[in-house]
């Protein structure tokens, strides 16, 4: 076998042409993507609620991937089906922090409901990693908690503006509320608070399944006002009833009643309700992502759409200029901040792990929300 | 003349001027390109300063807007009864229980600024609400305090006291005093008399929303407030009220009191607009600065995308001239080439080449004329070859003519192997006739033999003259008895033709040797110093008769 002389430049060659491969891969490689994952119910009864968050965190994404991502880096979404049993959201929390849903060790986990939410709660404890939860009242959630945070109104950040749409003169305050842990806390610090006036607090509880709210509404008395708590079809249904039973009287609702299908609802005509800041059209910033949203999805924007896409858009900005890791965004979130995005301007203490909410007193007139 | 231009090919020089059309384009499209970034960005940047300033602007007015609400509180009936109550005694603080702090002024003044704020709207405006008379004592406060205090020292009492109204500087909060922006107001009553000050903190949450509320642009910008000295107020990304962000970039691009820059970190640039409020005419000094960053990508995203087309255009532009300088060159350079060659072949001697010109241009009028010049140039040769073949007397070929066609014969009896007779012809006692009738008579006879000569040979027979009064005659594949045959013919012809010559015809005869070429002949030559041997047989012999050659 014949071996010919290299020639002498092809060495040099080699090393030239290997430099430029080299120079070119590393000038057109991309900075590894900041991955968040997000738990929600994507299946079962609370599906819609989940998947208006997923809707509103890929929204996020892609406009937070559309202004540069991170410090240049792209975002991704690693969302899990966590509905179920507690079983269910331990497999989708494995799921997202082993990277099997595609990306890297998460940034931070998102989860959405109360009822997931507080599942996952303690595997973020136990794992010290990052949680926030959206659309989850339950005041459980953040108590005693190192490492999850909420971006969500809870029951006590509601009542002062939920109080002060009830009428100062009623003697007695009927609540329907929903018999779970945020209807409850609900009900419970309604009391609480009024306690100090003359009023009568009487509650109704009903359980999450019913769907007769007329035997409901019949078997009750009614009082100078109502307060309904609970999610759109329960609030539809008992305003439903007791506008067939001809009460005229006062009614306030929370935060779920400014969902697009209650105001839209006839028997909700003249409610008072808690509500943030999405809904006013005067608000430019929120109504401009309502547009974009309903041009895409082809339906109502919410304040469940809304709390995906600005906590995308929170984290993005809390670690605008900084290092895009897990550390620098848990001290961000540790010494506190305001931020004013879909819902006005939020803050979160230093320390805290509730952030602070802004809600509005509004009144539902002819399918539209109307602010003070 | 030589010049170092023509020295270049005009191919060369062609390519030349078409890359020099090239780069003036492409510098000029590059320069539009470049003009037009730079002009977006500096309108941008312009618009973004304005509408800082109309921030600001808005800002300011709202500061003094909540100013003017104090100053119209103060009219609530028990607020100013405590404050003419306070005001009538004679120095000392307030006595009056039922005016003094904590009381039902300061209980009223919580309500009408705190907690109606609260209840209806669900918001806070003043983190904190305090009066003093016209001497500086606190008269109500809706914060705690624990008694009758003397403010007229402070700088905010007497700022407020001798020009009406004071804006303070954001504050983290110190002591009772929330965070916030504290302003202070003096009150007056109806004749303009001086009856106290108010002093107020305008909430961290206020000064958040107004600026939220106006900073609500369409574009995707970031929108930072800050104290003079570095102090972030407001932020539309999350932020920490009153962190120090002086030495961020986007602060220390701030060489002006207005303007804009370009900041850059890492891979990103940012469009950084500022404006600053030394001295808002309403209120009085507020000190802010106002940032708009805009990412430069996404304002010059539709200039980039316009630039991007540019580009494309310009390569199609610069392709398709590139292209249509070929073409065109090319039909510079073909004719001009199909010249040059032309021209060479013709100075090689070639006369037949000619170009093709195609078109009505000036090169196609070059080409035509060349090919004239050709014809004429091949038409003046071929007189002039002719001439030098042919006799100018009788018409036939002389020597020159004769021996050349001979030459070709011969070669071709050698490719062909045919037969070849010679004929030499000579007219008998010609010198007698020039003598007796004179050359002129002489000449007539010559062309009157030459001509029924060449009338009687055969058209593939060649007849010339050798000189003087001797002729010859090639016949091709003629055999002796032919030959023979026509040399008797032609002497025949010639004796019985007398010359119509002068006043009476003359007459002449011819004598002729034949010769056939043999094997021993090795050359033309030979065969004809046959033929003319035999020719001088015939006139030894007597003359008027035709001989063979041995």
């Amino acid at each position: 076998m014949s071996r010919t002389r290299p020639s002498p430049f092809r060495r040099p060659f080699r090393a030239a042409v290997l430099a430029l491969a080299v120079g070119l891969l590393a000038a057109c490689g991309e900075e590894p993507p900041v991955v968040i994952g997000a738990i929600l119910p994507l299946s079962g009864p609370g599906v819609s609620v989940g998947a208006d968050i997923r809707d509103g965190l890929a929204l996020g994404v892609e406009e937070v991937n559309e202004r540069g991502g991170i410090n240049g880096r792209r975002l991704v979404l690693a969302v899990e089906d966590g509905a179920g049993d507690e079983e269910a959201s331990r497999a989708a929390w494995e799921a997202i922090v082993s990277g099997a849903s595609g990306g890297d060790d998460p940034l931070v986990v998102l989860a959405g409901t109360s009822a997931l939410s507080l599942s996952l709660k303690p595997l973020a404890e136990e794992q010290n990693r990052l949680l926030v939860g959206l659309v989850a009242a339950a005041p459980a959630l953040t108590e005693d908690a190192r490492s999850v945070y909420r971006y969500w109104p809870t029951a006590e950040q509601e009542l002062p503006v939920l109080t002060s749409v009830l009428p100062r003169d009623a003697q007695t305050l009927v609540v329907y509320y929903l018999d779970d842990p945020y209807g409850n806390a609900v009900f419970d610090r309604t009391k609480a608070r009024l306690a100090e006036t003359d009023m009568r607090i009487a509650g109704v509880a009903f359980p999450l399944a019913v769907t007769d709210f007329t035997t409901l509404v019949s078997a009750a008395s009614q009082g100078d006002a109502v307060l309904v708590v609970g999610f759109a079809p329960h609030i539809r249904g008992v305003l439903g009833a007791l506008e067939a039973q001809g009460y005229d009287g006062p009614i306030a609702a929370t935060t779920t009643a400014t969902l697009p299908e209650v105001v839209g609802d006839p028997a909700a005509d003249g409610v008072h309700v808690v509500a943030p800041a999405i809904f006013n059209r005067n608000f430019v910033f929120a109504d401009e992502v309502r547009v974009r949203y309903e041009a895409r999805h082809g339906k109502s924007f919410n304040h469940y759409v809304a709390n995906g896409y600005d906590i995308i858009v929170m984290l993005a900005g809390l670690l605008d200029g900084r290092v895009a890791d897990e550390p620098t965004l848990r001290a961000q979130l540790e010494n506190g901040f305001r931020y004013s995005g879909l819902f006005g301007n939020v803050s979160l203490a230093s320390g805290a792990r509730d952030m602070d909410f802004p809600l509005f007193p509004a009144r539902i007139r002819k399918g539209e929300l109307v602010y003070r | 003349m030589a010049t170092p231009l023509n020295r270049l090919g005009i191919r060369f020089r062609l390519m030349a001027i078409a890359a020099s059309a090239l780069m003036v384009l492409v510098l000029a499209g590059a320069y539009t390109v470049q003009t037009s970034v730079a002009h977006l960005e500096r309108t941008h940047g312009a618009r973004a300063v304005e509408t800082a300033d109309i921030i600001l602007g808005q800002m300011g007015a709202n500061v003094a807007a909540r100013m003017d609400q104090i100053v119209r509180a103060t009219r609530n009936g028990i607020v100013r009864l405590a404050l003419n109550e306070a005001n009538e005694r004679r120095g000392g603080p307030p006595l009056v229980h039922g005016f003094a702090v904590g009381t039902r002024a300061s209980r009223t003044l919580r309500d009408v600024f705190m907690d109606y704020e609260q209840r209806v709207f669900g918001r806070t405006v003043f983190a904190a609400v305090l009066l003093t008379d016209r001497r500086g004592w606190v008269v109500a406060d809706t914060g705690p305090s624990s008694g009758p205090v003397d403010l007229s020292g402070a700088a905010w009492w007497t700022a407020a006291r001798d020009n009406g109204r004071h804006v303070s500087e954001v504050e983290e909060g110190t002591g009772p005093l929330p965070p916030g922006l504290g302003v202070a107001v003096r009150l007056d009553d109806e004749n303009g008399r001086m009856i106290g000050v108010a002093r107020a903190v305008l909430s961290v949450a206020w000064i958040t929303r107004e600026a939220a509320l106006a900073t609500q642009l369409r574009h995707p910008v970031d929108i930072l407030l800050t104290t003079g000295d570095g102090k972030l107020v407001f932020s539309r990304l999350p932020f920490r009220f009153l962190e120090d962000v002086s030495d961020r970039p986007f602060f220390q691009a701030m060489t002006e009191p207005r303007g804009f820059a370009t900041v850059t970190i890492g891979s990103r640039s940012r469009l950084v607009a500022y404006t600053a409020n030394p001295s808002a005419p309403a209120i009085g000094p507020l000190d802010w600065t106002l940032f708009i960053l805009a990412d430069r990508e996404a304002v010059l995203k539709d200039l980039n995308t316009l630039r991007r087309r540019l580009l494309i255009l310009l390569a199609l532009i610069t392709l398709a001239t590139a292209v249509g300088t070929a073409i065109l060159a090319r039909s510079f350079l073909r004719p001009l080439s199909e010249l040059r060659e032309a021209a060479r072949a013709m100075a090689d001697g070639d006369l037949s080449v000619r170009v093709g010109p195609k078109g009505r241009d000036e090169l196609t009028d070059l080409g035509l004329a060349f090919n004239s010049m050709a014809d004429r140039l091949q038409a003046n040769e071929a007189t002039l070859r002719n001439l030098a073949a042919t006799d100018a007397l009788t018409g036939v070929p002389n020597r020159r003519g004769f021996m050349a066609r001979a030459a070709a014969e011969w070669d071709r009896r050698r490719r062909y192997g045919a037969g070849l007779s010679v004929l030499v012809l000579d007219i008998d006692h010609f010198k007698r006739i020039n003598d007796i009738h004179g050359h002129d008579i002489g000449d007539d006879v010559l062309v009157h033999v030459a001509a029924i000569c060449r009338d009687g040979v055969r058209t593939s027979d060649l007849f010339g003259r050798l000189g003087g009064e001797e002729f010859a005659a090639i016949l091709p594949e003629a055999g002796i008895d032919a030959a023979k045959t026509l040399a008797e013919r032609l002497r025949e012809a010639v004796v019985s033709r007398p010359c119509p010559c002068g006043d009476m015809p003359i007459t002449v005869s011819v004598s002729i040797g034949v010769a056939v070429v043999g094997e021993a002949d090795g050359s033309f030559e030979a065969v004809l110093k046959r033929a003319d041997e035999a020719l001088y047989a015939a006139k030894r012999a007597g003359r008027n008769r035709v001989e063979v050659a041995a």
